[in-house]
């Protein structure tokens, strides 16, 4: 062999040994990457993180363009704005204050009221966001939390729960007086899909979003495995998953009745409230966790499958593309749509 | 093989271990290399630290709102908190290997206090 080959040779490793340093090193190095990973090699990993919507959003993502994750947030401020229930001047705001009267909005709250008639109508009137006067005589994590509502005041509220009563058309939104809507059980869905195509429009095409336990990845980890997400124990906050299921391109959401809410005499009373009594939905359901791939639907989804229960949101689920569905009972029993069979894990925690 | 071959080799040998150096000088803090702590308060980052060194972390807001965040032992956790719900303490601990299976991945958050934990792995810096 000549020399000069053989410094051809190892200029070529050297300068294969430095291209190395770009790709993750670690856990999982026998894992061959896979197809479909087109993130760029190399590009550093950004995070932000950000309090809105009443909880903390974390965004994480390849880029190297500096800004990008600050406009996301700034982004994330602009929805805020507008969805609040609270801010005076939001959509919602103006909605909730209109006495009867039209009231114009913007495009994205048109949209998200639409969205959410449609789920209104799929589940029968379990998802309805005129749910708001019963919402307001609940308090799960404020200084009357553990204070039971008065029985016929909220008997009353229920009775103006009706979502065929929103009148939506392009000139803006109209309620009855006396009606008020609340986004609260999917307008983090949404606002996650929207801050999703804001950087995929700008070129990331791997990600992680977690909007308050709404989880969306974008694409898969940059060696082309899949996301490892744990689904949450519904029965502590300790950080400890009840399950594994892998995912890419996907969003997985999980409602409970640990998350918001309060014991009282041996009853759990929580966030998700009977459309039709203003009460806590009562059923063997501890939590749900909803894989889709959109947050908005996967957000909507949670709410709506928990108030079904077990066996009628298993079949509901079943019955619906690309969507699949973990169930845990209160006596801790943990089930499942077909499409999980072959890629959830069961995890011991005992 | 003749002599000058052997040359070359070493040189190429040298030339490639200074060139592994000078990457790993150049990829020191927090970048691809070292398990990293980043605690944020509020929106801003506040400090980094690596997950190696043991160290506790005062983070003192006023008005009564004091966070211990710990690293021990490759381990990070929320040490105690002053907020009323305690779920940043009940998220347990962050380890390399634990991200994967906890619902929060590499983050710890507290959501009254403002304080966010996020475990940066040396194995995910770069893409």
């Amino acid at each position: 062999m000549k020399h000069r080959t053989i410094a051809a040779a190892l200029a070529g490793l050297l300068a294969l040994s430095l291209l190395s340093g770009c790709q993750p090193q670690g856990a999982g190095t026998s894992a061959a990457p896979t197809a479909g990973s087109t993130v760029e090699a190399g590009l550093p990993k950004q995070s932000r993180v950000g309090f809105f919507f009443d909880t903390v959003i974390t965004i994480e993502a390849y880029t190297d363009d500096e800004s990008l994750l600050d406009d996301a947030m700034a982004e994330c401020q602009r929805y805020d704005d507008l969805l609040s229930k609270t801010k005076e001047g939001s959509d919602v705001w103006k909605i909730n204050h209109a006495d009867g009267e039209r009231v114009a909005v913007s495009q994205d709250t048109l949209d998200i009221i639409r969205k959410s008639l449609e789920y209104s109508a799929l589940s029968d009137g379990k998802f309805d966001i005129t749910i708001e006067p019963c919402v307001a005589l609940w308090d799960f994590t404020g200084e009357n939390r553990g204070v039971l509502p008065d029985a016929a005041e909220l008997a009353e509220a229920a009775s103006h729960v009706d979502y065929t009563k929103v009148d939506v058309n392009d000139e803006g939104v109209q309620l009855p007086a006396g009606e008020t809507i609340d986004l609260g059980a999917i307008a983090k869905g949404y606002i996650t899909d929207r801050i999703k195509d804001f950087l995929v429009d700008r070129g990331i095409t791997c990600g992680m979003l977690n909007f308050g336990g709404n989880v969306l990845v974008i694409g898969s980890k940059p060696d082309g495995s899949d996301w490892n997400i744990g689904i949450q124990d519904p029965d502590s906050t300790t950080g400890e998953s009840i399950a594994v299921v892998p995912v890419s391109d996907s969003a997985v959401v999980t409602s409970g009745i640990y998350e918001r809410g309060f014991d009282l005499d041996g009853v759990r009373y929580h966030h998700i409230l009977d459309t039709s009594t203003g009460w806590p939905v009562q059923n063997e359901l501890a939590g749900i966790t909803i894989l889709a791939s959109d947050a908005f639907d996967a957000d909507a989804l949670s709410t709506t499958v928990f108030a079904m229960g077990l066996e009628e949101g298993t079949a509901f689920v079943e019955g619906l593309d690309g969507v699949e569905a973990v169930f845990i009972t209160r006596d801790d029993q943990v089930s499942w749509t077909s499409g999980l069979n072959d890629r959830l894990t069961l995890l011991n925690n005992g | 093989m003749k002599k000058r071959d052997i040359v070359i080799i070493a040189a190429v040998l040298v030339v490639a271990f200074a060139a592994f150096m000078a990457a790993n000088l150049f990829q020191s803090r927090g970048s691809g290399l070292e398990d990293f702590v980043y605690i944020y308060v509020n929106d801003a980052l506040y400090e980094a630290d690596p997950l190696s060194e043991d160290k506790l972390i005062e983070i003192d807001q006023g008005s009564g709102m004091v966070n211990h965040i710990q690293i021990k032992d490759g381990k990070v956790y929320m040490a105690d908190s002053t907020c009323e719900n305690q779920d940043c303490v009940e998220q347990g601990t962050m380890t390399e290997d634990n991200v994967d299976t906890r619902p929060m991945r590499n983050w710890i958050v507290c959501l009254p206090n403002g304080i966010s934990i996020e475990l940066r792995l040396a194995s995910e810096e770069t893409a």
